[in-house]
């Protein structure tokens, strides 16, 4: 995989005084094939445990780039930085040509406007109706009218099946349909990038057919870069135009769906195969389960 | 003895951090109610009246109760006195200032610990659970502009209006007790309570008041926001709430008074 190359000409940052007000507008343009997001070197620790040793990779626009991984190997915490919601100790995370550690909340605001993110349960305000989530975004960040964002959000709901929910409250709704409602209000300002954390959890094979169409479809058709966090083997290799394998705090293999299956590495065949026995550790103590047992 | 120092030194940690946080959530909602506005980020106002609805008006009942149940209280007590001495009418000076100035604002206070410190804090922290903070911080909204600076002016605004509400319940108590149970005449109660008032009294209770508001938002939204693991976490932190707002209630209130009374 080719890396560290010099940012192309149009990802150059915005001038640092550009208004970070509600109406700041997407300052770059950026071509298919443009590195949208750049992370390189990301360290990260809690407490005296380091969750990642010296992340680095690219997206580019329209693609949709798989993090996998056993749990507890990084990719949420990868995700968290990401989106902003922490800091990493050490490293670099571009967004849209800009770097966003060390940015203040406001001189955020702008990037965070062009990004959406699907979390794991939904994460929708449960006080307000499924047509409310969605329409939040689109009444703070636009000067829209109601009757344009009452349009909007029932497109976007349509787009996830459903329309007919809109007067709902989210503790009315299932777990696969909070997650698809909270997919339309991650789509709600029609953002460049979507974030996905574990988009397949919780919904029947169909439903995560559809969820998978629906990330292609924003990709092919509006060049929306998708990084999908996902444990769901099936769903990443149908949706995927490259892989990451993140194992120990490391991305251990990178590649396309095609170079992920053919790889011989056993530790990425037998997570993509789901396999108990193989390199991965099944047990994560230290110590000895004999001494441990008998209290030596 | 280590572990008994360490978990002292925890405790103690535990406490500087909550004081802190609620010093910058103070802070952060001063800037966002004040200097946000000027920068293009809107105030809630019609969250603002919701909040006041759902903290005010709905607390009006138990406000009423507990002025009500205690005026009737301690004018039994003031009157049976007072009675020895020849000077029951006395009981209307004992209620007007008694309520206005020191019980109306303290009873209110602790109320609202229970009703709107205890639900500030679940509603938070359940969020916080659910990942709802972070979405809202995901989506460029920031949450003390967002939650906090609604529900805090609601409470600042609404606590002192509970507590001129409760004195006049508490005084409606006393007044019951006067008149119907005592067989006094009205007017003795009410033109004692007026000579021994002053407008000082008024005002210092609602001051008295508004800071109590103020330490039960923020003793509760900042509980709120320090939730840990799932609902576990979240009954700590409501049970906290009410706690810590009532021991700072109290003590403020012990505090002003004898400050204010000279």
């Amino acid at each position: 995989m080719s890396e560290q190359q010099p940012p192309p000409a149009s990802t150059a940052s915005p001038s640092p005084g550009s208004e970070p007000g509600p109406g700041a507008d997407r300052d770059a343009a950026f071509q298919k094939g443009d590195v949208i997001i750049r992370v390189r070197n990301i360290k990260k620790s809690y407490g005296d445990r380091e969750i990642l040793h010296g992340i680095s990779f690219d997206v580019r626009k329209g693609e949709t780039v798989i993090i996998m991984g056993g749990s507890g190997h990084g990719k949420s915490t990868m995700l968290r930085l990401m989106i902003g919601a922490e800091l990493p100790d050490s490293g670099t995370i571009e967004l849209f040509g800009k770097e966003i550690t060390g940015l203040a909340e406001q001189e955020m605001y702008p990037l965070k406007k062009r990004f959406g993110v699907l979390f794991q349960h939904g994460a929708l305000f449960a006080s307000m109706t499924v047509g409310e989530n969605i329409a939040l975004p689109l009444r703070e960040h636009t000067d829209l009218d109601e009757k344009i964002i009452s349009i909007i959000v029932k497109l976007k709901l349509e787009l996830v099946g459903l329309r007919d929910f809109e007067d709902l409250v989210p503790s009315q709704l299932s777990g696969g349909m909070r997650k698809r409602v909270g997919l339309a209000r991650s789509i709600a300002l029609d953002p460049e990038i979507i974030f996905y954390d574990e988009p397949g959890a919780g919904l029947d094979p169909v439903m995560l057919a559809v969820i998978d169409e629906l990330i292609t479809g924003l990709s092919d058709k509006l060049g929306v870069a998708s990084i999908v966090v996902t444990h769901e083997m099936q769903s990443a290799f149908r949706i995927a135009d490259r892989m990451l394998l993140m194992h120990g705090g490391n991305i251990l293999a990178e590649g396309t769906p095609e170079e992920i299956r053919a790889s011989d590495d056993p530790v990425l065949q037998q997570f993509i195969n789901g396999k108990a026995e193989g390199p991965i550790p099944l047990r994560l103590s230290s110590r000895d389960f004999a001494e441990d047992l008998l209290g030596g | 003895m280590t572990a008994a120092l360490a978990s002292l030194g925890r405790s103690g940690l535990e406490i500087i951090g909550f004081i802190v946080g609620c010093v910058r959530l103070l802070g952060e909602a001063a800037y966002w109610l004040l200097v946000g506005p000027f920068k293009g980020y809107k105030l809630r106002v019609g969250e603002i009246l919701r909040q006041s609805v759902r903290i005010g008006v709905n607390a009006v009942p138990i406000v009423f109760l507990v002025n009500f149940f205690v005026g009737v209280t301690l004018a039994v007590t003031v009157a049976d006195i007072l009675n020895i001495f020849g000077a029951p009418e006395f009981t209307g000076a004992v209620m007007g200032v008694g309520f206005w100035r020191e019980l109306a604002p303290l009873l209110t206070g602790i109320v609202m610990a229970g009703f709107a410190g205890a639900s500030l804090a679940a509603e938070l922290g359940t969020m916080k659970v659910n990942e709802e903070l972070m979405a809202l911080e995901a989506m460029a909204l920031n949450p003390v502009r967002y939650l906090c600076v609604p529900r805090l002016v609601a409470i600042l605004v609404m606590v002192p209006v509970l507590t001129l509400l409760g004195s006049a319940f508490g005084i409606f108590g006393g007044y019951i007790v006067f008149t119907a149970l005592l067989d006094f005449s009205p007017k003795a109660y009410y033109d004692k309570m007026v000579e021994a008032m002053a407008y000082k009294d008024i005002w210092v209770g609602c001051m008295k008041a508004g800071i109590f508001g103020t330490i039960v938002g923020l003793v509760g939204l900042v509980q709120g926001f320090s939730v840990r693991g799932g609902a576990e976490g979240v009954g700590r932190a409501t049970t906290n709430a009410v706690v810590y707002s009532i021991i700072l209630i109290i003590g403020t209130d012990c505090a002003l008074t004898i400050a204010l009374y000279f």
